[in-house]
């Protein structure tokens, strides 16, 4: 399934750029690509494991950037 | 003042904190105190402005993730303290929060180009249900539902006027200035703004197949996908960073090793090569550029795939034309009849009466010549001969209706036609009765738009077409084009374009995506133009022209190449600044705030430079 995100602040190209291979690092997540003009985050995702990840996603892209998170 | 309330909460803190700790730091200059105090009327304000970048580049120490920008300006501010050396210390850290300041503000402004552009979207709809108006998304429109616009809204949903008039400004999704006039059975796109009356309109897409859903999603896409020198720049990143670290260390233990020199002097160096290594500077400014390009190019009613489709148009050097709907305006008028025998008006009856059931532009040119309704109840059997023509039973006189290998293929004795355009020719059986000239209008910004492009460098512009080669010869002399293929089919179109690209030439295809979307994706550039609501030239073109005047193409160019050329110099500008500031650092030469400062300086410059793309002057009309 495909799922988008909304992220709160990407300032640097070279910060979305790490925070990309973050995410498309954490188990489950396929094909994250991030967006950094519209800070739009793209992953593939199978539904049951939906929730645990945006977890793990808010945690991986706030060691980047402190103050990113997923906003919807 | 005026200049905070542009920025966001976070932004305005920041800047609040520069201000404040500036002052404070020129205090403590002017002031002589002893060692302690000294400390700490320099450590006061930098703790002001670089505490959250001590705090988090701490806490990523804990997460094992410590080689960032936040680290390396922690470590070079604390070994400036340890050094003795405060005003350095809060310098660096001042110029470093000073540098994410400005960076974060450039973002946002250029941020702003693409949501306003992705504003156009509307928010809602009137449906009609029953008499009664409801407020829907555009989301939940179905095919077929009644909607209303008001004057001032912004149209949905593609659909047809069904009740009442208005004018619709369409400049948002063609780039068109002019108001449209739009009456009952026209058609009107989602994305215009309705000016004046209201109008109700039926339906004739989902939302999600709208004109102006496709160009949110291509304006969404194009910002996504990065351009070859994006990518090079993102992994040279990737290589650059490890690089500096690894140099940075051997730079602070050779040195004093061999040459046996005061360890802290080399390792103040290697914190200097270090602070001014930062990458952002040189990676933010690029992808700025593509972006003002691309927001430029969508003002004007010229939407891009993406960036890459954006520098591959910047080096374009061959254009080939598809003739008619391109050049022309594809819209046929009957403009002479020849007959020795018959009279014109009985030839153009049959005609009409015979193409009766033909949806074909050419057949509505003679339905239209004929200019009364002819009489369907005439009309006996229809039969297509593909490529030649049709043979049609009228008043149980059998017809044939064509070219001239029609009349061969029944034996008629037919006259060629002198004239450089469409030639229709009939008979009755094999007894020849006269052709009908049919032509095409020229569009009247095409030649303009030829010499153009010629002024441009474009070296090579070539025209296919399938008419006959007398029409195709006519109209490339007409437009000023020297070198044209006529009577080509769609498969040969292909061809042809990759036979000029195999020639070593970057090629540009433009054609009104009908019959020829698959040249269009086989060019280097696919261009298709006067597309709303053509799924397949959107999907088939790398860009797309909302609208059918040609003089966007020279203007496309215009905006892909001084983007390209910005990105360039930006580039070129960066890596030797940095080099240089790196060089220098290594031996010695730079002091570390100023390798900060330099850094924010190449960053602004760069930045500064690239909002130009926007500056682009459009003498279109």
């Amino acid at each position: 399934m495909k799922r988008s995100f909304k992220l709160s602040k990407i300032d640097c190209p070279a910060c979305a750029d790490r925070m990309e291979m973050a995410v498309s690092k954490l188990p489950f997540v396929e094909n994250a690509e991030i967006n950094f003009l519209i800070k739009k985050l793209n992953i593939e995702i199978a539904e049951e494991h939906l929730d645990e990840t945006v977890k793990e996603i808010n945690k991986a892209v706030s060691r980047i950037e402190p103050s990113c998170k997923i906003i919807s | 003042m005026r200049y905070l309330s542009t920025l966001d909460s976070e932004q305005k803190t920041l800047s609040i904190r520069l201000i404040i700790a500036l002052i404070m730091f020129f205090i403590a200059l002017s002031l002589n105190f002893n060692d302690a105090v000294l400390f700490l009327s320099f450590f006061i304000p930098y703790l002001l402005v670089g505490y959250d970048v001590l705090f988090y580049a701490f806490q990523n120490i804990l997460h094992g993730q410590w080689l960032d920008e936040r680290f390396l300006m922690s470590i070079a501010s604390i070994g400036a303290f340890a050094l003795k050396d405060y005003a350095e210390a809060f310098a660096v850290m001042f110029f470093y929060q000073l540098g994410e300041l400005f960076q974060s503000i450039a973002i946002g402004k250029s941020r702003k180009s693409i949501e306003e552009l992705l504003s156009l979207a509307p928010e809602t709809a009137t449906r009609l249900i029953n008499g009664a108006e409801e407020i829907i998304k555009p989301e939940d429109i179905h095919v077929g539902d009644t909607i209303i616009v008001k004057p001032g809204e912004r149209v949905p949903i593609d659909g047809i006027v069904i009740k009442g008039s208005t004018s619709l400004n369409t400049s948002d999704i063609t780039g068109e200035s002019a108001p449209k006039d739009v009456a009952k059975g026209d058609i009107v796109y989602s994305g215009s703004i309705n000016l004046s009356g209201s109008i109700l309109l039926k339906a004739q897409s989902e939302y999600e197949n709208s004109t102006i859903a496709k160009i949110m999603n291509l304006i969404e896409n194009s910002a996504g996908k990065k351009s070859k020198s994006e990518k090079y720049i993102t992994r040279f990143a990737r290589y650059y960073t490890p690089f500096v670290v690894v140099s940075a260390i051997l730079l602070s233990t050779i040195p004093p090793l061999v040459l046996n020199e005061a360890f802290l002097k080399w390792f103040e160096r290697a914190l200097v090569f270090l602070v001014a290594s930062c990458p952002c500077a040189l990676l933010i400014s690029i992808p700025l550029s593509f972006v003002k390009g691309l927001g430029t190019a969508s003002k004007h009613g010229i939407l891009m795939k993406g960036a890459s489709e954006l520098e591959k148009l910047s080096e374009i050097d061959t254009f080939i034309f598809d003739k008619t709907g391109t050049l022309t305006e594809g819209s046929f008028t009957v403009s002479d009849v020849h007959s020795d025998n018959v009279d014109k008006d009985s030839i153009l009856e049959i005609s009409a009466i015979a193409e009766s059931q033909s949806t074909h532009p050419i057949a509505a040119s003679l339905k239209e010549a004929y200019s009364k309704e002819p009489d369907i109840s005439r009309l006996g059997g229809i039969a297509e001969h593909a490529g030649k023509g049709i043979q049609a039973t009228v008043d149980n006189n059998e017809y044939f209706i064509g070219n001239t290998a029609l009349m061969e293929l029944v034996n008629a004795d037919y006259k060629e036609c002198s004239f450089p355009d469409t030639i229709v020719h009939m008979s009755k059986g094999n007894d020849y009765m006269g052709h009908i000239v049919i032509s095409d209008r020229i569009k009247y910004k095409a030649s303009s738009t030829i010499n153009k492009l010629k002024e441009k460098k474009i070296k090579r512009i070539i025209m296919l077409s399938g008419d006959r080669k007398p029409v195709v010869d006519a109209t490339s002399k007409a437009i000023g084009i020297d070198e044209y293929y006529a009577e080509l089919l769609p498969t040969d179109k292909v061809e042809i374009t990759e036979r000029i690209m195999q020639d070593g030439n970057k090629v540009a295809f433009v054609g009104d995506g009908i019959n020829d979307a698959p040249v269009l994706t086989r060019a280097d550039v696919g261009i298709a133009m006067g597309t709303l609501g053509s799924d397949i030239a959107i999907e088939a073109a790398d860009i797309v022209l909302m609208d059918d005047n040609l003089l966007k193409l020279p203007l496309a160019l215009d905006i892909t190449r001084k983007t390209m050329s910005i990105v360039k110099q930006n580039t070129a500008f960066s890596l030797v600044f940095k080099a240089l500031v790196l060089l220098l650092g290594a031996f010695g030469q730079v002091e570390m705030w100023l390798a900060v400062f330099a850094d924010v300086g190449v960053m602004i410059l760069a930045v500064l430079n690239s909002l130009r793309t926007g500056n682009i002057k459009t003498p279109i009309q």
